[in-house]
Order: structure tokens, then sequence, then C-alpha cells
């Protein structure tokens, strides 16, 4: 918690009724005005927990990555959750031999979901973590009734490097690149950079510290003019997804 | 029939933890058991595949507290594997980040999340928004604080948290003259705000002495980095100090080998511990209560602390005082560094190979420690993380229990008062636990 979010409730245009990490409220019973919800859903608790919270708000948001996305644990998807979890437990140096831990503790979906997957969702405020500047703006445009900001942008579009538009010579690992030019395009210099594909919002922070974007934001929406085929098949795998986790 | 009272979500802690309260069917106590409800994300199967250079950054989104250490910890077994040392204006440029990631991490802890605890009775107020009304002061120089971390830790690794500058090889850029300014400019600011810390902290203890030396008192062996004069959060070895006041020297390289784990049947994290040199139960705890049981440094707190605990100190609630004497060291330790000269060359190319490597930092919670093989092209094939409250884990569940016993001799099931439970988090709080890390610890074989 900064300072902004601070003020807001000193000022009392806020009140924080339920968050496991700063209050002590140990359920939320109320009816709540909105609902931000972090991380994605791997268990029937975290299912159960969603469902029964997002009912209880009116407006519900999708903060950060994991909350958006499914965020790197959902890579993990790619793997078969139980051959995972057998190495993780049943192969571990574990003198007493037990299994996967079942006793009080919730079923472990097979596959690691964004929330979306299970509840409407209002608002989406990706980022890895989210940039606090957006998450204040956020927060304040909702308080004082105006519209929520939208990211029409990629990163490159806040990007001060220079670009010639000249495609690089070679594909290089930022671990063989000797000096990195802090004024040119990452990628021109051949190394590879989410910026060109990653949604707008964060002020290009990364590609300004002379590191390459991660894509921690997503893909920027407008990547569907750039390639409707693309777009199309991450929808497919997404939804596929989904179907088979339920 | 057992009866039981849960705690379900043990709250002001990052992640998912519960505690359940058992009694017997006459109502008597019978223990405490710790346990952890968010499942493993399995990182260590996705690093598998990945190249070496990615493992730094997808290393930090482990932790949104801890991510410099992460990041710091990871990059260090990459380059350990390739027998690569990075240029020393980078080591420094680490250090200084685990150090700001320090500082707002432990003002997090005390102020806001532990604090409450000691200062109001009515779970409404338990939390930093309870501060801000009664003790706005307090309250916004931790905002302040936290806010300074994250700012030193962006001027170093581009972003306040989830770094970007750190690849194996170095940084990708140097520190500026006028970065370093800032640098200093912040923690002149932050002094101030840490005495005032300071201050409530210290008023705390002494109207509280005999809780702060009892409650939730347990017997164990630390484990933690060899602390030099300074605040030592990197390239160092480890020591584990034993029930008896033994000091053994650990090598990095060794570490992983005398760990042993319990699996548990009502926890997703394991409880890990040390084989042969921890006594007979093994159990360790690390984290600040470690460090300022082996430190050699001075400072008028840790006199104090010396005075009223004995170092070492095996009362648990201790740990809430060395972080505050953790605080004014960090300040001192970054200007150290900073005096100490940083020059620009903090990168330089480095050349893959297969290999396995170990990184150990300290991270705020504690020794974390990181370990990955490659193949000759530096693509991971094996990876291994243990975070430091996992290492806690059974230190964590003992403390709990014996809070309990202390609260609840003589009373009955249908006698706890909401009182009593919030006591019994109160002393899983004084660990800082960190539940979503603490889910880790995986040995995974190559999938052929």
């Amino acid at each position: 918690m900064g300072k902004n979010l601070s003020s807001l409730i000193e000022e009392r245009k806020i009140e924080l009724c339920y968050s496991q990490i700063i209050l002590d409220a140990k359920t939320l019973e109320e009816n709540v005005d909105m609902l931000l919800v972090e991380g994605s859903v791997s268990t029937e608790y975290d299912e159960e927990i969603l469902k029964k919270y997002a009912a209880l708000s009116k407006k519900l948001v999708a903060l950060g990555s994991c909350a958006c996305y499914g965020g790197p644990q959902a890579i993990a998807n790619r793997f078969n959750r139980r051959s995972v979890l057998k190495k993780m437990f049943v192969d571990s140096v574990n003198p007493r031999r037990i299994a996967v831990p079942t006793v009080d503790l919730p079923a472990i979906h097979e596959f690691t979901c964004p929330i979306d997957a299970y509840v409407n969702v209002d608002f989406y405020v990706p980022g890895c973590p989210p940039e606090h500047e957006i998450l204040t703006e956020f927060i304040t445009n909702v308080v004082q009734g105006r519209r929520a900001m939208g990211y029409d942008k990629v990163v490159c579009d806040e990007c001060p490097r220079e670009r010639t538009g000249e495609s690089p010579i070679q594909i290089r690992r930022i671990i063989d690149v000797a000096e990195i030019d802090p004024e040119k395009c990452l990628v021109e210099q051949g190394i590879i950079c989410m910026g060109k594909m990653t949604m707008s919002g964060c002020g290009a922070k990364c590609p300004k510290a002379n590191a390459p974007c991660e894509g921690c934001r997503g893909f920027s929406f407008i990547l569907k003019e750039v390639s409707p085929t693309d777009t199309l098949e991450m929808k497919t795998l997404v939804r596929s997804v989904r179907r088979h986790d339920r | 029939m057992t009866q039981v009272v849960r705690i379900k979500p043990v709250t002001r802690l990052e992640g998912h933890a519960k505690l359940n309260v058992q009694f017997d069917d006459s109502g008597i106590f019978q223990k405490v058991v710790f346990g952890t409800y968010e499942p493993p994300r399995g990182f260590e199967r996705i690093f598998v595949g990945m190249s070496g250079e990615e493992v730094p950054r997808l290393a930090a989104k482990i932790c949104g507290i801890c991510s410099s250490a992460y990041n710091v910890a990871g990059v260090q077994a990459i380059e350990n594997a390739w027998s690569f040392e990075p240029p020393e204006a980078a080591k420094k440029l680490r250090e200084l980040m685990l150090l700001s990631n320090l500082l707002q991490s432990h003002t997090l802890h005390v102020v806001m999340l532990a604090l409450p605890d000691f200062l109001f009775q009515e779970p409404k107020m338990k939390s930093i928004v309870g501060l801000l009304t009664k003790d706005p002061e307090a309250a916004n120089a931790a905002i302040k604080l936290r806010d300074i971390g994250q700012k030193i830790t962006e001027i170093i690794g581009g972003r306040q948290i989830h770094a970007a500058t750190v690849v194996p090889g170095g940084m990708t850029k140097p520190l500026e003259k006028d970065e370093l300014e800032r640098i200093r400019a912040y923690v002149a600011e932050a002094r101030a705000r840490v005495q005032a810390v300071k201050g409530r902290v210290e008023k705390l203890l002494d109207a509280n002495e005999e809780l702060f030396k009892k409650f939730g008192h347990i017997e164990s062996s630390f484990l933690c980095m060899r602390q030099k004069h300074h605040l030592t959060l990197c390239d160092a070895d480890l020591e584990l100090l034993s029930k008896d006041g033994q000091v053994t020297v650990i090598k990095p390289q060794t570490y992983a080998s005398l760990v042993k784990e319990h699996v548990v049947e009502h926890s997703f994290t394991k409880q890990p511990y040390l084989e042969g040199t921890a006594g007979e139960d093994g159990l360790i705890r690390v984290g600040p209560l470690a460090r300022i049981n082996r430190c050699d440094w001075h400072s008028p707190l840790l006199t104090k602390f010396d005075n009223i605990f004995r170092r070492p100190s095996q009362s648990t609630l201790a740990y809430n005082i060395a972080r505050v004497i953790e605080l004014e060291e960090a300040l001192r330790r970054i200007e150290e560094v900073l005096d100490s000269g940083i020059d620009k060359h903090v990168r330089e190319r480095v050349r893959p190979k297969a290999g396995r490597g170990v990184g150990i930092v300290e991270a705020p919670r504690g020794v974390l420690f990181h370990q990955y093989s490659t193949d000759r092209d530096g693509i991971v094939t094996e990876a291994r993380i243990i975070a430091p409250t996992t290492q806690n884990a059974l230190a964590i569940e003992k403390s709990a229990d014996a809070a309990a016993r202390q609260l609840l001799a003589g009373k009955k099931c249908e006698d706890v008062t909401r009182d009593d439970l919030d006591r019994i988090e109160m002393v899983v709080r004084a660990y800082d636990p960190c539940v979503s890390c603490s889910v880790h610890m995986v040995q995974l074989e190559q999938e052929t």
C-alpha cells in the first residue's frame, strides 16, 4: 500500500472491507462496490471463494497478470499436473513416504486458469505487478465516476529507443551481446524484445533500463488487426484449456 | 471426538495459511497444526527447457515481496553453473538491490503487519488502516520507507518490483552519478523514518519485555549467512548455530545434501530439517533472528537486544526486534557500498556450458537457495529452490503450539476466545511467513 491508496483511505473516499494481507477480517460477508482479485485459480477452494465473493461485489476487477491471463503458473498447464505433483511429493527426499497431501486441503485443478474462466470480469488491470501509477489512476477514476482508461497502443509506442525499421541480421542471446546500445531498438540489435506485441501503459520501463520487454502486460488488443489468425488460435487454445478444466 | 478450532485464513501474512487448534474429547488442548493450502505452482518444472538468461526474471515472479532476492539468487546460480564471476560493480549493484528490498519488506512487516498486534485489542483496528487513524506518523513513516526501498530498487533494476536489469553476465545498465546521488538522498531521508519506527518498537519492548522473551518460545538451531562486519546478504558461506552454541560452517555447494524433508498430510508446504548437524530433531530457524544471533556489528538497539534477550536468543517474538535492528544496519550498509565506489563496468559476455550451479542469498525472511543445472547451450535441465519460509515451516508450527500451550493451560475448548486465537497468530506472524514462496522445494529429475 502506497501513499496514494492510504490517502484515499484517510480521506474516506474508499473503505477497505477485506484483504487477507492487510486486514484481520477472516471472511467477506457484506456486499461491496468493488472486488479486486489477484492471482489465478488453481484449486477447488480458489474457485469456490472466487465465485462466492464475486457474487457480493458490484464490479469485479482482475488485478495483475495472474488474474488476467493465468500468470507463470499457467505455463505449467503444458505439463501433466499429476506428474508434477507426484515428483514434488512422492519422489522427493521424503522418509515418511506420504503421497500428495490431502487432509483438510482443497483438490488441485488439472489446469491453472485466469479468473474470467469462472466469473465475469468488469475490468482488467494487467502487469506483473501492475504499475502503481496505473492502479492509482484506475481506482481514482472509479471513485470519481470517470471512465476507466483503456490501452490501445503497444510498449514500442512508449519506448524512446530509435528505430530505423530494418530487420536484425541475426537473433542474438543477450548473454552473447558484448555491448547493448542504449539508444537503438533492441530488436534491431538482434535481441528478442516483446514490446511490439505487448499492451502499453507501463511507460516502457524495461527497455529504458536497457533490458528487453518480457511482455508481462499481455498481448495488445491491436494485435487483432495485425494478425487475426494468431489471435484466433490463441483464443481457441485458451477456450479449449478452460473447457477441459471444467 | 477430537474438537478443532480453526483459524483460516491466518491474516496479515502473504498467501493462504491455516492453523488448527486441536482438543481431545474432554476438551483439553492437545496441539496446533500449521498448514498451507495454496498449491505448488510448479516453477521448478517451468524452468526446465528455458534458457539460463530467462531464469532471474522468471524466478523473481515467485515472490512479489522479496522479488530481488529471487532475482539475485537465480542469476548467481546460473552464473555459478557456467563458472562465471560477474564484475565487481555488478555484484555491488545486486547487493544494493537486496538491501533496498529488505528495507521495504521489513518495514511492511514490522509496521503494517506486526505492530498492530501490540497496539490494539479490537480486531477491526489491527491493521495499517487502524494505525493510520491512531498513529498516522508511524503509519506514514512506514509508507514512505517502503516507497524509498522500492525507488532504490527501481533506480538499479528499472522497476520497483521484478527488476529487469539482472542478467547472467552482470547488469544491463550501470549506476549513473546522478542516480547514486539520488540513492544517497533517499537513504538520508529514510534515516529519520527508521528512527520513528524504532522509537515505537522500543517502547513496546520496554512495556512487554516478558511477552517478547517468553511467548511462543522454542529451542532450535539457527541457519544464516556468515555475517561479516556488516549486514551480509550475499557472497558468503553459511553458518549453522546449534542449540548448544556450536557453530559449523556450511559451504553453499553442500547445503542441499544436508536438507531432508517431511511431507505432512495437512499442508502443501513440506517441513524440512537438517540431518546430523542440527541436533536430534534437525529443527532450524532462518531469518532476521538467526542473522542477529550471529552478527558482530554494533548499534545501541543491538546492545539493548543483548541485555534483554542474551544472544543467541531463542525468543520467537525477538524476530520483530531483529528486523528493526536490520532496518538501521541496512541503511548504513547501503551507504558503505555507495562509498566503496561503483564503476561502470557492469556486464561481460558469458558463455554457457553444461554444469550445475548454486546461488544463495539472505532474503528478508532468511536463507534462500537456488540450484540449476544446464546443458552445454545453457538450457535449464533441473531446478531446485528452497525458500526461507519452507525452512521455517516446522518452527512456525512448534512456536504456535508453544504459544497455545501457554495461553490455553487449564482452558476448555469452548472457553477459547478470539483474543487467544489472535495471539497464536501473532507468533506465526513473527516469522513474517511468505506462504506463496513456501510451497516449493521440489526435486526434479530431468524428464525424458
